[in-house]
């Protein structure tokens, strides 16, 4: 027996030191092989499901359609995926893994600006092209990087349409309390939502942080309640979102405009807070209501798109979906523009392509940041998502001030 | 006079064969960068410094027998004395890891004194304490980058390969250091205090200052991982310094390997990353639970580790029957 249970533990050492790295073999020569670390698990795990969403709506799409024409040559395309659990860490380690054991040829970004920020600097030591949508911190772009290119808007201006519809209203709000969570993305949503009002007569009442992937923030709601503000803002992810607006409800704060930078838009938020959700606004990415035709190679408006993403997922795309969809297409778009796969001409196609898309307009500034397409502002009515500013794009009149808890 | 019996060769630092086999292990490991894989690299990086990690637990846990829940508070304190040095100006890895020692000692002393005097349940919840302030210590320093993190200097192009090597002796030094402090008055006393405290007072040993000796040097060991892993990473900010994985994945790794053993972390280490590995690649989005369950598996059939399994005298039966588990 315990010459058994000896060799049984020599082998396992063995296998434990040695057979860890199973070496896969390459994705066969008719393949493009995109690798992705998404969070499927963690704090992030719904919008890390979104993204998956948005990339396989484009794979599929891509190979239901013949696949991607590349020269002379068409190959089919595959994504390679990996649960980053919610890490910035874990996804450097799955970055390294996708390259050096699954050969991928380019990089689809994680969910989540604290991931992307780890697997850009892989990114850019391996050379390998990344394209993401969903890491709008300005800090992984203000790296010098030449490999990663964000397809979305930057941080900053998440919230920064919200108040530019506010001041916009009758009677006009004067205060402002937002709250962050500490981590690179929301902070820098904050700033940008802080430095907006003071510029624009907004007396900012409450500014501060609180830990991320907190999970009690009373003290905050009380801070909030205290300083009695016209419009309550949070800088933070679906969870955070959820939590403050139980919070806010818990503890009756009333004001005229409540909005968060991510979770109006996601359909986990209507289904979480049910009518506590109506009346919130949300700063987004795209939505429905957006206007843009794209050039063919894909569908061509957000309607076609949505419809077409509802059939295959049984629920209308929100900006996390259209966003992501819109990082392969930067892909499909400069694969073809360079007419090959070597990663030095994609890079360069990808820093000088410039196309409309259902998305919007996709086209980097040379930190790779797409600052040229413009953000949403979402309210909820009725259970639904509809588009309340810009005036131009709108499908709904924002409700304004928003009632009271308990009469919506 | 009732002669003492003299203590089994290995019952304090575990089978000596076993111990042999780490080290030659460990040689292997010196290997890895030859395969020119960063991601090899990265992925037995972190083995190893979860195992320096699970050594600096293994001295206070398993052979004092006070369970910390707390000491990635030393692997933070590590990673953010690379990040200050960088700041002002020094990257270079041996006064990265020097700082992270000296701080690392006078902190646990300094802390250790009081709680330490506490027992049981009371001094785990005081570790975590520990390391829930210093996160949000760490949070609020703005010298240290508050919570958006400090960056720290990368050397070279071949860094990738350097931080390999500085991990890797880290892990030599804490392995070769468990097994000599094991084997000397030290350890005995350690073991002493664990079997029964009040008996190791009774015969000399002064509790205080051993578990304060024990705590401090696992402080240092922890701190070293740490101090290696900042200037590897490039990066550090609260949330990656007290990462909830480095306090717990240390600690499971002992307990998997063998607690009070000279070889048991490195084993758990080896064994737990490696199936975390294996599970994280075949299962997308289930390995979490399938992780989760080896560890509950190994707490039932394991509580004492592979060492006690390896040392076992009497087979199958005399494991069963010791099992609580069985013993409805």
């Amino acid at each position: 027996m315990i010459r058994t249970i000896r060799l049984f533990l020599a082998a396992a050492l063995v296998f434990a030191a040695f057979g860890v790295p199973v070496t896969q073999a390459r994705a066969a020569g008719d393949t493009i092989v995109f690798g992705s670390a998404v969070s499927l698990t963690g704090s992030l795990t719904k919008e890390g499901h979104l993204t998956q969403e948005g990339y396989d709506f484009w794979k599929d799409y891509t190979n239901a359609h013949g696949g991607l024409k590349v020269g002379a040559k068409t190959y089919k395309v595959d994504i390679k995926y990996y649960d980053d659990e919610s890490k910035p860490n874990t996804a450097q380690t799955l970055a390294e893994r996708l390259i050096d054991q699954d050969k991928v040829d380019f990089l689809l970004g994680p969910y989540g600006s604290g991931t992307a920020f780890t697997v850009a600097g892989v990114a850019e030591r391996k050379k390998i092209p990344m394209v993401e949508g969903n890491g709008a911190a300005e800090k992984i772009f203000n790296q010098g990087y030449k490999y990663t290119f964000g397809v979305l808007s930057p941080a900053k201006k998440y919230l920064q349409r919200v108040l530019e519809m506010a001041v916009n209203q009758k009677p006009r709000p004067q205060t402002l309390a937002i709250s962050a969570s500490s981590d690179a993305f929301s902070l820098e949503v904050q700033d940008g939502a802080v430095t907006w009002a003071q510029q624009h007569g907004l007396k900012v009442v409450y500014a501060n942080k609180y830990p991320d992937g907190a999970t009690d923030v009373s003290s905050v709601i009380s801070a909030i309640k205290a300083a009695n503000p016209d419009i309550i803002l949070n800088a933070g992810h679906l969870q955070d979102a959820i939590l403050v607006n139980k919070g806010l409800k818990e503890q009756n704060v009333q004001a005229k405009i409540i909005g968060y930078s991510v979770g109006p838009d996601t359909p986990d938020f209507v289904g979480t807070l049910g009518k506590d959700s109506e009346d919130i606004v949300g700063g987004a990415q795209w939505s429905e209501a957006v206007g843009y035709r794209g050039i063919p190679g894909f569908y061509r408006t957000a309607k076609e798109y949505a419809d077409a993403f509802d059939k295959q997922f049984h629920h209308r795309p929100d900006y996390h979906d259209a966003e992501s969809t819109a990082a392969c297409l930067a892909f499909q778009y400069a694969i073809q523009k360079a007419g090959s796969l070597d990663r030095e001409k994609v890079r360069d196609a990808l820093a000088s392509l410039s196309i409309t898309t259902f998305f919007g307009l996709i086209k980097f500034d040379n930190r790779g940041l797409n600052v040229y397409k413009p953000m949403v502002v979402n309210q909820i009515q009725n259970g639904k998502l509809v588009t309340v500013f810009p005036a131009e794009i709108a499908n709904a009149k924002l409700r304004y001030p928003i009632p009271v808890w308990g009469k919506r | 006079m009732v002669a003492v019996p003299k203590p089994r060769r290995g019952a304090i630092t575990g089978k000596r064969w076993v111990f042999l086999v780490s080290l030659g292990l460990m040689a292997g490991l010196l290997f890895v960068p030859a395969g020119h894989s960063d991601y090899l690299n990265l992925t037995f990086r972190n083995i190893l410094m979860y195992a320096a990690m699970s050594y600096g637990w293994n001295l206070i846990g398993g052979y004092t027998g006070y369970i910390s829940f707390g000491n990635v508070a030393f692997f933070g304190i590590g990673a953010y004395c690379s990040a200050v040095l960088s700041k002002a100006g020094v990257d270079n890895l041996f006064a990265d890891v020097g700082l992270a020692l000296i701080v690392n000692a006078l902190f646990a002393v300094a802390v250790g004194l009081p709680i330490l005097r506490l027992r049981g349940h009371y001094f785990g919840i005081a570790t975590l304490g520990v390391a829930l302030g210093l996160t949000d210590l760490a949070s609020n320093l703005d010298f240290l980058g508050g919570s958006g993190g400090a960056s720290i200097k990368q050397i070279g192009e071949a860094h990738f390969t350097t931080y390999y090597y500085a991990m890797w002796a880290v892990t030599l030094a804490c392995m070769i250091a468990t097994f000599f402090i094991a084997r000397s008055k030290l350890g005995y006393a350690f073991v002493a205090i664990r079997e029964n405290e009040e008996a190791a007072q009774v015969l000399g040993i002064s509790p205080t200052r051993y578990k304060v000796t024990a705590w401090a040097i696992g402080a240092m060991m922890g701190g070293a991982a740490g101090a290696v892993f900042g200037a590897a990473n490039g990066f550090i900010d609260p949330p990656t310094a007290f990462a909830v994985d480095n306090n717990v994945f240390p600690i499971a790794m002992a307990i998997l390997g063998g607690m009070g053993t000279a070889s048991g972390p490195f084993i758990g280490a080896l064994l737990l990353s490696g199936a975390n590995e294996l599970l994280q690649q075949h299962f997308l989005k289930l390995h979490a639970l399938f992780f989760g369950g080896i560890i509950v598996l190994m707490i039932l059939f394991l509580p004492r580790g592979l060492m006690y399994l390896v040392g076992l005298r009497g087979g199958m039966r005399r494991w069963l029957s010791d099992l609580a588990v069985f013993r409805v």
